[in-house]
């Protein structure tokens, strides 16, 4: 990719990131979504995230290990899933700002998870993102809900 | 063409011993834990079943974690003769790792957590007999240990992908499809431990990604009760992580052998295509297999048992065919140097091959429906763990020790730990077979008939089998203090 385009793609991931995580919660304020929704809402900024972040750390690939990028790239996701905790969903969703805000933390948190992941050590954001991405999708099938009767 | 150089460094060999020694240090107070279930059992002596619950969870994940770290430290050093590796990363995985046998050890003594080492939902929270700061603690206690085994797992997936030229290169892709140009290109095709350490590091993070997400719904729930969780999903999600972690623990100590055993047939193992298939296969098959372990869940997508059967068996075709008969393709004729090394690496693979029959047929939906939770399940993963995954781990520090001092032990000293750790071995092991064969239960403090009776059986099995590694520890010390023969 040259330079020019990968600012481009930067940029509309960045902006896409913001625009997914402000716009539902201030726009959409009055609509309650379920659980599964709600979850799937946040794998889908996640995923935003976590191109970013691949996006942003491909220009200069890593080929020594940096153990302190490896930090970044585990405590990210942990937190991440933290943060996906069912029982707030009814607090955020009456205070948008707040929602808003909770949704760009996802955001960023999953930008650190693929780029410090891929500052630790090339491919590993990749593997770090995936991981990500398959947790907060597989949240939506049985955390804070129950589908199975 | 000539192979590559290996490294050797003094500091990757302390990651390896600190992981393998803190490892069967774990093994031996968990293999006294089991002797006193199997005593219960015999009502030899008096246990209490709160007591027996809280031994028998204890139990479980001590000896997983304890065989995981012996295989992720022997591993750990095979790779980094590859390809340096941060010892700093390895400590971390290993303190994380620790901290989490710790938390579970408390959350057993004194908290008496006794839902099993599976902790399915929702039983650490149902009638528990044991304070919730225990369910807590134990929760907690996993998570490190999942968080550790991430962290390993990361580290090998970034060695592996960099070393061999992306997942392509580790795959060996190139060497199976492309054979000549992969030959004229002068590249070098990963070695036989290079496909467990990728195996271990995919399979184990997609395991580990699950744990974590179970894990944190179990934590937050115990936090908060009111959280709903799917029972289903959260089965799925814990026999992934719990199923494919044991079974790495085979995966990561048959490296050991890959690499040891060749040394005392004065051959190589190389990596042919049928190996690399073969660790395709086991790559996939590892990955799905737990689904074996939700044949009675009437609510489970009926298509999804059908897959846990097929890849069930198929999941024995890559160690037995290409394993284990590679192995013995190795030995014979080679004039083997039978040493305590080679003779543990083989009987480990024995122990592979009849244990792995033991779960193929467990695997049979129809078999499955008579022998679920019957004892027949703990003896066919004891004798693939017990006779397979420690031996290799034994195999392999008796291959260092004997290197180290350039001795070896006296045929009577074989005998005599054979005698014990594969006679009293054998002895514990059928034990388990004949009761479940019987319909024995498994996890019962109090056994129906002939439940007690099979039980002191075992017991006698299994002070010979402790015997046995008694004298393999009074060994192992002497050929560990002997010096170099010749100079270093
Ligand atoms: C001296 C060796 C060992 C002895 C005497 C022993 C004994 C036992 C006994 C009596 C049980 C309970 C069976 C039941 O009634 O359900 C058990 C369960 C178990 N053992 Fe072992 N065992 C030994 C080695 C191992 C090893 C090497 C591993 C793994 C690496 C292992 C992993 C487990 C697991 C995962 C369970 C199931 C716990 C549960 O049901 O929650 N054991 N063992």
């Amino acid at each position: 990719m040259t330079a020019s385009r990968r600012t481009l793609v930067i940029a509309l991931l960045a902006a896409a990131c913001v625009v997914a995580s402000v716009v539902p919660p201030i726009e959409s304020s009055s609509i309650r979504l379920d659980v599964q929704t709600h979850h799937l809402a946040h794998a889908v900024i996640i995923a935003l995230g976590l191109a970013l972040g691949l996006v942003i750390a491909s220009g200069r690939p890593v080929r020594e290990e940096q153990p302190a990028w490896l930090l970044a790239a585990l405590a990210s996701p942990l937190l991440a899933m933290l943060l996906m905790i069912p029982a707030t969903y009814d607090f955020t969703e009456t205070h948008p700002v707040l929602h808003a805000l909770d949704h760009l933390v996802f955001a960023a948190l999953s930008l650190l998870t693929a780029y410090g992941g891929e500052h630790y050590l090339r491919g590993v954001g990749w593997a770090a993102a995936i991981a990500l991405e398959l947790m907060a999708v597989g949240a939506a099938f049985g955390y804070g809900i129950i589908l199975t009767r | 063409m000539s192979e590559p150089a290996l490294r050797e460094d003094a500091a990757a060999s302390r990651v390896m011993w600190i992981y393998m020694l803190t490892g069967i240090a774990i093994f031996a107070l968990m293999a006294l834990l089991g002797l006193t279930m199997r005593m219960g059992q015999a009502k030899w002596i008096a246990l209490d079943p709160t007591m027996f619950y809280a031994i028998m969870t204890l139990h479980g994940a001590g000896m997983i974690t304890a065989m995981a770290l012996c295989g992720m430290g022997g591993l750990w050093y095979l790779m980094n003769r590859e390809r340096a590796l941060s010892t700093l990363v390895a400590y971390w995985a290993y303190a994380l790792m620790v901290a989490g046998v710790v938390a579970v050890l408390l959350s057993v003594f004194p908290g008496k957590f006794g839902a099993g080492w599976t902790f399915l939902y929702p039983l650490p929270f149902v009638g528990a007999a044991w304070p919730s700061w225990a369910t807590g603690l134990f929760l907690l206690g996993i998570a490190l240990v999942n968080i550790g085994w991430i962290v390993w797992c990361t580290q090998m997936f970034g060695c592996v992908v960099a070393k061999y030229g992306g997942i392509r290169g580790a795959l060996a892709w190139d060497l199976v499809f492309h054979p000549k140009q992969f030959a004229a290109s002068g590249r070098h095709e990963p070695p036989p431990q290079a496909f467990a350490a990728l195996v271990a590091a995919v399979d184990g993070l997609l395991a580990g990604a699950a744990g974590m997400l179970v894990g944190i719904a179990l934590i937050v729930h115990w936090l908060s009760p009111s959280i709903p969780l799917d029972p289903l999903w959260a089965k799925n999600l814990t026999y992934f992580f719990g199923h494919t972690f044991a079974n790495l623990t085979i995966y990561m100590a048959i490296a050991l052998v890959y690499v040891g055993l060749p040394r005392y047939a004065n051959r190589e193992w190389h990596t042919s295509q049928v190996l690399a298939v073969a660790w395709w296969g086991t790559l996939l098959f590892v990955a799905f297999a737990y689904f074996h372990h939700l044949y009675m869940d009437f609510v489970q997508p009926r298509p999804v048992q059908y897959i846990g059967e097929v890849v069930s068996y198929l999941a024995a075709f890559p160690p037995a065919v290409v394993t284990v008969f590679g192995g013995a393709l190795l030995i014979f004729r080679s004039q083997l140097r039978w040493t305590m090394g080679s003779m543990f690496m083989f009987a480990g693979m024995a122990g592979w091959i009849v244990g792995g029959f033991g779960a193929v047929i467990d695997a049979t939906i129809d078999i499955n429906s008579t022998l679920h939770n019957t004892l027949w399940v703990p003896a066919h993963f004891h004798t693939y763990l017990l006779e397979g995954v420690v031996l290799f781990v034994l195999g392999w520090i008796f291959h260092q020790l004997e290197e180290r001092s350039s001795a070896q032990s006296s045929p009577l000293m074989r005998w005599l730990v054979a005698l014990g750790v594969f006679g009293g071995g054998a002895i514990f092991l059928l034990a388990f077979y004949v009761a479940g064969a019987d319909g024995v239960p498994r996890r019962y403090a109090t056994q129906p008939p002939p439940g007690p009776e099979i039980s002191a059986w075992a017991s006698i099995g299994i002070i010979i089998l402790l015997i046995g590694f008694l004298i393999c520890l009074v060994e192992a010390v002497r050929l560990a203090r002997l010096r170099r023969a010749v100079a270093p």
